[in-house]
């Protein structure tokens, strides 16, 4: 036979050799342990960058319905939106809302009067006049201000099932504090609904994370560094089936005159809270309660925050106070896994 | 020398194993991680630019008016170095630029997203903030 010579014997082996190792050379290093593949889609809404991230493909079927309920909340809920709900209730066009604004109105005015009116879900007034994410943000006139902190007032607000009524013309809701952790409660819905077992959903730095990971391990979530960049973190929670929150002075804010304002607003003064806090952030189950405690021990403060937070079970919270100092609410360390920095 | 049947039937073999081998090792190769920059949102979302992470360079983005970011990829990371943005988060809050499969750059007045696909897995799933 013709390989008896070996001549040819050894160039076929040699074209075997180079087509087994000619892949090798093309390669780079691959990662140990498999990579975890997954499906994520981005985009804006809410005023802000939204990604949910699912593990298989079957799942990322899904992830258009996610957005869609994402527009369509956003057009119930939204303050600025013309033909909103919340925006005719406002103009006193309308008394009714649907069960879904009902519910969020409810967890909004439970949350005020548990802070005592530090936190104010009847904001709208103060709200519409600092405007945050304009061109060229500046502090509105103090007159203004005083003017529409005196109507920022939730105990004039009377929602009873689905009917609100004012005790005047002017004040307003704004559900802005509470509404995207409400939004991400519906789509974990969705996506358990549709069967999906392990997801990541961020809706404007508001984390739910929906399971573990595919393979059971927990998520790996880093705390934003107040003032930092996005990669540095305060610290890296590990777990699982759980939504973490932060408030904090360091987004949403600008400079004038050099002085700082950021945007949770103190809706007795009407100015933005200066109570030696950096950010708070809410661990718990309900991406809502989250949302509005994160708010609400923010505009408390350290001692009665905390003493909210502790009052709660099930929450867990992580104070940054101005000299970066990390305070954490009863049972953190026992419950939550968690890695300072 | 006579080349018999058996031969060229060795031959063709030895052929589609080489051939088929090259072939399946081409088809699953791990791609290098590639910077994608897109645009917009929703229905209009568009990917504008897709480049390596591992060659040098600069590129001047065009968002919607007359946004501009400079996108600059240095020594395997990505970042936006320069915009024309109200409150160039874009710039400040991803100073040390990414280079994670998975990472991304919002700037969200300009609706724009950069982000790694391929590449290092990271060690964080997400950031609260």
């Amino acid at each position: 036979m013709i390989f008896r010579k070996p001549s040819v014997f050894f160039v076929g082996m040699l074209v075997l050799a180079v087509s087994l190792l000619g892949g090798c050379c093309q390669e780079p290093a691959a990662p140990s342990g498999g990579r975890q593949e997954y499906y994520e889609r981005q985009d804006f809404a809410l005023s802000t960058e939204i990604s949910i991230r699912v593990y298989t493909e079957e799942d990322a079927a899904c992830l258009d319905g996610c957005f869609s309920l994402i527009r369509e909340y956003e057009q119930k809920l939204s303050r600025t939106l013309k033909d909103s709900e919340i925006a005719r209730l406002n103009r006193r066009e309308t008394k009714e809302i649907s069960e879904d604004t009902a519910e969020l109105l409810a967890a909004g005015l439970r949350y005020s009067e548990l802070s005592g009116g530090a936190y104010d879900i009847a904001i709208a007034t103060l709200t519409s006049l600092w405007d945050f994410l304009a061109v060229e943000p500046s502090v509105p006139d103090a007159d203004e201000i005083k003017e529409a902190a005196a109507w920022a007032d939730y105990t004039a607000v009377h929602l009873d099932g689905t009917t609100v009524t004012f005790d005047n013309d002017i004040t307003g809701i704004d559900l802005g504090s509470i509404a995207k952790g409400y939004i991400a409660d519906r789509v974990r819905d969705y996506l358990k609904e549709n069967g999906v077992e392990s997801a990541v959903i961020s809706l404007g730095g508001n984390v739910l994370l929906l399971g573990s990971k595919p393979d059971g391990s927990d998520f790996n979530i880093g705390i934003q560094e107040p003032f930092g960049s996005r990669s540095d973190y305060s610290g890296v929670v590990s777990l699982s089936d759980l939504s973490l929150v932060t408030s904090g002075v360091y987004e949403r804010c600008f400079e004038e005159d050099g002085r700082r304002y950021h945007h949770i607003l103190n809706p007795n003064t009407g100015y933005p809270y200066e109570n030696g806090l950096l950010s708070v952030t809410i661990i718990g189950p309900s991406s809502m309660d989250c949302d509005g405690l994160s708010t609400a021990c923010f505009s408390l403060g350290l001692e009665k925050g905390m003493e909210l937070i502790d009052s709660i079970p099930d929450y867990y919270a992580i104070f940054i106070t101005e000299d970066y100092e990390q305070h954490f609410s009863e049972g953190f360390s026992e419950r939550v896994s968690y890695q300072e920095r | 020398m006579k080349i018999k049947k058996a031969d060229t039937i060795l031959i063709l073999i030895v052929a589609v194993i080489a051939f088929g081998l090259a072939g399946y090792r081409y088809a699953t190769r791990e791609e290098g991680a590639s910077v994608v920059v897109r645009v917009g949102s929703g229905e209009e979302a568009q990917i504008v630019a897709e480049l390596p992470l591992s060659e040098d360079a600069r590129q001047e983005i065009q968002t919607e008016g007359d946004g501009v970011n400079l996108l600059v990829i240095r020594d395997g990371r990505a970042y936006i170095t320069e915009a024309n943005c109200p409150d160039k988060i874009c710039v400040k809050s991803y100073a040390d630029g990414i280079c994670y499969d998975g990472e991304t750059i919002v700037c969200l007045p300009h609706k724009l997203v950069v982000s790694i696909q391929g590449g290092e897995e990271a060690e964080i799933d997400d950031v609260v903030h």
